[in-house]
């Protein structure tokens, strides 16, 4: 009798796991305060969970808290309450060194500004998270940063300096960069915001073959709904609260 | 290579023209540093040298009227027993006069044995014309001496003397024929030496075997240690029960050491103060990079980097700055010495470039550098990605 209670406590835990495991990002009850004299809450109580390989955008006024959710799930902010699992495991509880290990395996960041280290020249830029991990440098890590670049289409500037390149060629080898480490996760804050349409569909397009081909779970915050019609599910933020989830 | 220091050499690649003059600003600090450093050094062992270089550094005198010492040469058999000396010389010294024209002039004939006073004075060197005296009733006399009596080698001077004979004084004078003349870089003794044998002022103040001074140099790495050799000797030699005294050049000349000493700690304060000044330089100018390269660090913790790494790229950079510049300092700083000696007429001050000091200057500059680093590295360190990022 009291065997098989023990089973079924641990067939309830492994479904739990399971669970868990689907959903790669998992935000529980997260409040996010910030504290600048008084307290200004920015989110409310968000509960959200991301499927690994889907591709979502995260849409909304500007100053409605996009970029801080974005931070949360990137672990480079923590929740005032609430909890953060990345891949099962909670984050928001780890070591500064157990988060910078995350987000140099799990994690790829593609920003609106800041796109490229300017010392270094866009091959160079690629290798920087893998050299972060401080494994070695071998041919198949060179083979596989060019093969990223060959796929932004980018490949022959490989050798220039951030200055030496466009917009458009800048982001898509921060992209790129993301991807070096084959993180489970990719984030971009509004990654178009300084590109031209042309441009923009053209990072669009790369991401949606990202997703596809190396079945990256990507989430993007844009201002655009045209953008984020191509992406599978749109969450829309206002004030601080989810206002719209739609999955396609 | 090492990632922190891979970015800290970029970093530094990036704004090359700031990075060199930041490393000329450090190198010209630190030469002055270098510069003063070996220049002090010198000048006083140049200092020293010349005064108790050549001299007699322990010295045994009578404690008594009677100022002649009996049986010298067994009190020198029991003095060679000391290692620490490296040279013993008796001298036999009293004062005397010369006519100069109908001027007399007081002077000091020294009765030396030439080979035993030569290590501690180092004559023979001394001696610009003729050569030194070696036979009886010859004599050298200093430049300064000769410039008012202009001899040539060979001439000969009288020399007068009084000796104590009871209770009455009986004058004595001698012959001596001058064979060399000497220049001791000092107008006093060149004035007033006139240097002989041994014998020749014993017979001429008939003195017996008896000499007026027992003269000791140490070795050179001893000379400050000179009061404590002569303490030992005076125990050893049981000196007061033969009324001898025994004296050392370092009570003697409290005040010239007192004065080498108050050089020497103004002279690290000046290095001191230009060690400080190199360091808050060095830190200020890491400061304004962390600051400057803050979009760079948000960039690389998002990345992953960890704070360690982070902090170790601006600690890499004071290490840099550090060895460019303890470098280029000791460069520039030897070569301002060089053109100081060129410039300076003088060769009173001999440069030795203390290798010690420059190893020891330059692991003092490049460990003070990365001090400088720790507070820019702690900076770096703490600087949190978010600020950077959402900076746009
Ligand atoms: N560090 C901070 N301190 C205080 N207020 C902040 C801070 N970061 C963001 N905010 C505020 O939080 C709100 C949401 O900001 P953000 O997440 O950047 O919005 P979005 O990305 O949707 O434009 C805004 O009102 C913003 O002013
Ligand atoms: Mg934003």
């Amino acid at each position: 009798m009291v065997e098989s209670q023990i089973k079924k406590l641990d067939t309830q835990e492994d479904f739990v796991k399971t669970e868990k495991k689907a959903f790669v990002i998992e935000l529980k009850n997260i409040d996010k305060f910030y504290y600048t004299g008084v307290a200004t809450q920015v989110l409310f109580d968000i509960n959200l969970q991301f499927r690994q390989g889907s591709f979502n955008s995260i849409v909304g006024p500007s100053g409605s808290g996009k970029s801080t959710l974005m931070n949360l799930i990137g672990t480079l902010d923590k929740p005032t309450k609430g909890e953060i699992y990345i891949d099962g495991k909670r984050t928001d509880k780890m070591t500064k060194k157990e988060l910078a290990e995350l987000r140099n395996k799990a994690i790829g960041f593609v920003f609106q500004f800041h796109y490229l280290l300017p010392e270094y020249t866009a091959l160079e830029n690629v290798l920087l998270p893998h050299r972060i991990s401080k494994e070695k440098i071998t041919k198949e890590t060179k083979t596989r940063a060019l093969d990223l670049l060959t796929f932004m289409g980018i490949e022959d500037v490989k050798n220039n300096l951030a200055n030496n390149m466009s917009g458009g060629q800048q982001q898509r080898t921060a992209i790129a960069r993301a991807l070096m480490n084959n993180p489970k996760i990719l984030l971009a804050d509004e990654p178009t915001g300084n590109l031209d349409t042309d441009s923009t569909d053209r990072v669009y397009d790369l991401l949606r073959d990202i997703n596809e081909d190396f079945k990256t779970t990507i989430i993007v915050i844009t201002h655009e709904r045209r953008i984020a019609e191509k992406t599978d599910r749109i969450i829309e933020i206002r004030d601080g609260r989810i206002h719209l989830d739609l999955l396609k | 290579m090492n990632l922190p220091l891979s970015i800290a050499l970029r970093f530094f690649r990036r704004s090359k023209s700031q990075t060199i003059l930041i490393v000329i600003g450090i190198s010209i600090g630190i030469s002055v540093q270098i510069f003063v450093g070996l220049l002090l050094q010198s000048l006083q062992s140049s200092l020293l040298n010349n005064f108790v270089g050549n001299s007699s550094q322990i010295t045994i005198e009578s404690d008594t009227e009677n100022p002649y010492i009996e049986g010298y040469e067994g009190i020198i058999e029991d003095l060679e027993e000391f290692d620490e000396l490296t040279g013993i010389a008796a001298a036999a010294d009293r004062p005397a006069t010369i006519q100069d024209g109908l001027k007399t002039r007081n002077v000091l004939l020294r009765g030396f044995n030439i080979d035993d006073a030569d290590p501690i004075y180092n004559i023979a060197p001394r001696i610009y014309e003729g050569e030194e005296a070696s036979g009886d009733l010859e004599a050298i006399i200093g430049k300064e001496l000769n410039d008012e009596l202009d001899l040539d080698t060979d001439d000969t001077l009288t020399i007068f003397g009084i000796v104590k004979k009871g209770e009455d004084n009986m004058a004595v004078n001698r012959t001596f024929k001058i064979v060399g003349f000497f220049d001791f870089e000092s107008e006093g003794i060149n004035n007033q030496w006139i240097i002989t044998t041994i014998e020749s002022v014993q017979e001429m103040f008939n003195m017996n075997k008896t000499v007026t001074s027992i003269e000791m140099q140490v070795e050179e790495d001893l000379l400050y240690e000179a009061d404590e050799i002569a303490d030992d000797i005076d125990k050893e030699l049981d000196l007061e029960d033969d009324g001898l005294k025994i004296s050392n050049w370092i009570d003697e000349n409290q005040q010239l050491l007192n004065g080498l000493q108050s050089q020497g700690l103004s002279s690290l304060f000046i290095q001191a103060f230009v060690l400080i000044s190199v360091v808050i330089g060095i830190s200020s100018v890491l400061a304004i990079s962390v600051v400057q390269k803050q979009q760079q660090l948000g960039i690389l913790k998002a990345m992953g980097i960890t704070n360690r790494s982070a902090s170790l790229i601006f600690l890499f950079q004071g290490l840099i700055l550090g060895i460019f510049g303890a470098i280029g300092g000791i460069v520039l700083g030897i070569f301002f010495l060089w053109g100081f000696t060129q410039a300076s007429a003088s060769d009173f001050i001999v440069i030795q470039y203390n290798p010690i000091f420059i190893l020891a200057s330059a692991a003092i500059i490049i460990g003070s550098s990365v001090l400088a680093a720790v507070s820019p590295a702690i900076k770096s360190s703490k600087l949190n990605p978010i600020e950077v990022i959402r900076g746009g």
